[in-house]
């Protein structure tokens, strides 16, 4: 994998998360918005080599965990770890069942970033939840609940949805990846 | 298949142990977190600052409310009527204040530097850069040109439409301002005055409540059973602790009214802001103006 479209990428994925994303929200259904740093954790998880994966979603999770809003104590700090943990979760997993799964498909992209993205949000509620309990991290402003794992289950759905477009977009640049890991389903075998 | 073990740094599960440490932390030993944020996010805050502004031009906030060009023209005449009266309003009611403090400066015997009218704040235009579309509560954080660098200081409001208040500032770094909305719970709880719809009579003062934010986007406050209070109410800010400016700037319209049980005497209300600070996309800082040559106030 190239490291330095792999860079660009994951910029270009948190500026969309933090400005365009907004334009997609449901704010009728709980705020529902999808996650174009889950696709790229899914795309890389599914053709990256595992160490590459690992570490590319580990950082992808930092750049996100440190965008405004996403999830900020009480004094306006960011806590690094929901995305930080939860997103090299999901790419395990993924990295577990890519073997198994017809990786040169849209619908398989689709698939993992739902993964990718409810493992991310459950991550963050535990961690809400344990912050939220324990006496001397300072407490989140609200504590984190089953809302928040409906909202987290409505967030890797719709993030599956956008990632049909954003997977195919991805196929189409993936020679600019270099991926040194087979493509297709039997090169893994 | 893949296994845990394969071909993966040792490095990788220390990092993996420090992160959840990381995320543990009390919230008082991540203040470097807003630094590292801030040098980290330079390359992605031109890009999002270009999605929010499409953001924005795809998704409007201020639409039309299905009005079409000849009822929307037919508006704005209104308005223009309204602006100049209210205009006249605002001069003669300076006029009178101006009268009356100087009445009482000479009845306490009080210098001719108090009781002096606000200077009129410096309006800057400011784009959102940053937000969480998924929060509604969530801090956003607007592009620092130089005139914003210079003028804004913390404490000093965000409005939308120059009616709405919809934040105040909370953090100005070198790189962006940092925008807390006023339904966070740490902005704290705010006075309000309860505006009714339906009953235009000044000489009754409005009924005072004090507002909480609830964490959801919305406030809840009590007030008194007899004011009959309705949905659709407006509720305006009138708090000392906040800048001579922001008072009587919208926070929200009532959306619900409870007579409470335990309290028959009283109703429970709770407002939601017509508009909130995340779904927009720039908005208008209200900042103390020091220069006299600047100002733009009004010389009845």
């Amino acid at each position: 994998m190239r490291w330095i479209v792999f860079i660009v990428a994951s910029c270009l994925a948190v500026a969309l998360d933090m400005g365009l994303s907004g334009a997609m929200t449901l704010r009728t259904l709980g705020f529902i918005t999808p996650s174009f740093a889950g696709c790229l954790v899914a795309w890389i998880a599914l053709f990256g080599r595992a160490d590459c994966v690992l570490w590319g979603a580990w950082i992808l999770g930092v750049l996100t965990d440190l965008t405004p809003g996403s999830m900020e104590g009480s004094q306006l700090v960011f806590i690094v770890g929901p995305h930080a943990l939860g997103f090299p979760l999901g790419a395990w997993l993924v990295l577990t069942i890519r073997s198994m799964v017809f990786r040169q498909r849209v619908l398989t992209v689709s698939l993992c970033t739902m993964l990718c993205v409810l493992c991310s949000g459950f991550v963050m509620t535990a961690i809400g939840l344990v912050r939220y309990w324990l006496p001397f991290t300072g407490g989140e402003v609200v504590p984190f609940g089953l809302g928040e794992l409906f909202a987290t289950l409505g967030d890797s759905i719709y993030s599956g949805v956008l990632a049909i477009p954003v997977g195919w977009l991805l196929f189409q640049l993936m020679p600019l990846w270099r991926f040194d890991y087979g493509v297709g389903r039997r090169a893994n075998a | 298949m893949f296994r845990a073990t394969e071909r993966i740094s040792r490095v990788y599960p220390v990092v993996l142990l420090l992160t959840v440490v990381a995320s543990l932390l009390p919230t008082g030993w991540l203040y470097w977190t807003r630094d590292l944020s801030d040098v980290i996010r330079l390359p992605i805050t031109p890009v999002a600052h270009a999605g929010n502004r499409l953001a924005g031009i795809l998704r409007p906030v201020d639409a039309t409310d299905g009005l079409n060009t000849e009822d929307l023209r037919g508006r704005l005449e209104l308005l223009e009527t309204d602006r100049d009266r209210y205009e006249r309003l605002y001069r003669a009611q300076r006029l009178r204040s101006q009268e009356l403090a100087s009445q009482l400066r000479l009845l306490q015997n009080l210098p001719e530097s108090v009781l002096r009218a606000p200077r009129p704040p410096m309006i800057l235009a400011s784009d959102v850069t940053g937000r969480n579309p998924r929060d509604v509560i969530s801090a956003v954080e607007l592009d620092l040109v130089p005139e914003i660098a210079e003028r804004v200081l913390e404490g000093d409001v965000a409005t939308w439409k120059h009616q709405y208040l919809v934040g105040r500032v909370v953090r100005i770094s070198p790189f962006r301002v940092t925008v807390l909305p006023v339904t966070h719970p740490d902005t704290g709880p705010v006075q309000a005055v309860l505006v009714h719809n339906r009953n235009q009579d000044l000489s009754t003062p409005p009924p005072r409540l004090l507002l909480k934010p609830v964490g959801d986007g919305t406030f809840a406050g009590e007030v008194n059973h007899r004011h009959g209070t309705a949905v659709g109410d407006e509720v305006v800010l009138a708090d000392s602790g906040w800048p001579a400016w922001a008072q009587a700037l919208e926070l929200g319209r009532v959306e619900s009214v409870r007579q409470l049980d335990e309290a028959p005497l009283r109703d429970l209300i709770i407002i939601r802001p017509k508009y909130q600070l995340f779904e927009l996309p720039h908005v208008m800082l209200l900042a103390r103006d020091e220069e006299p040559s600047t100002s733009g106030a009004v010389q009845p």
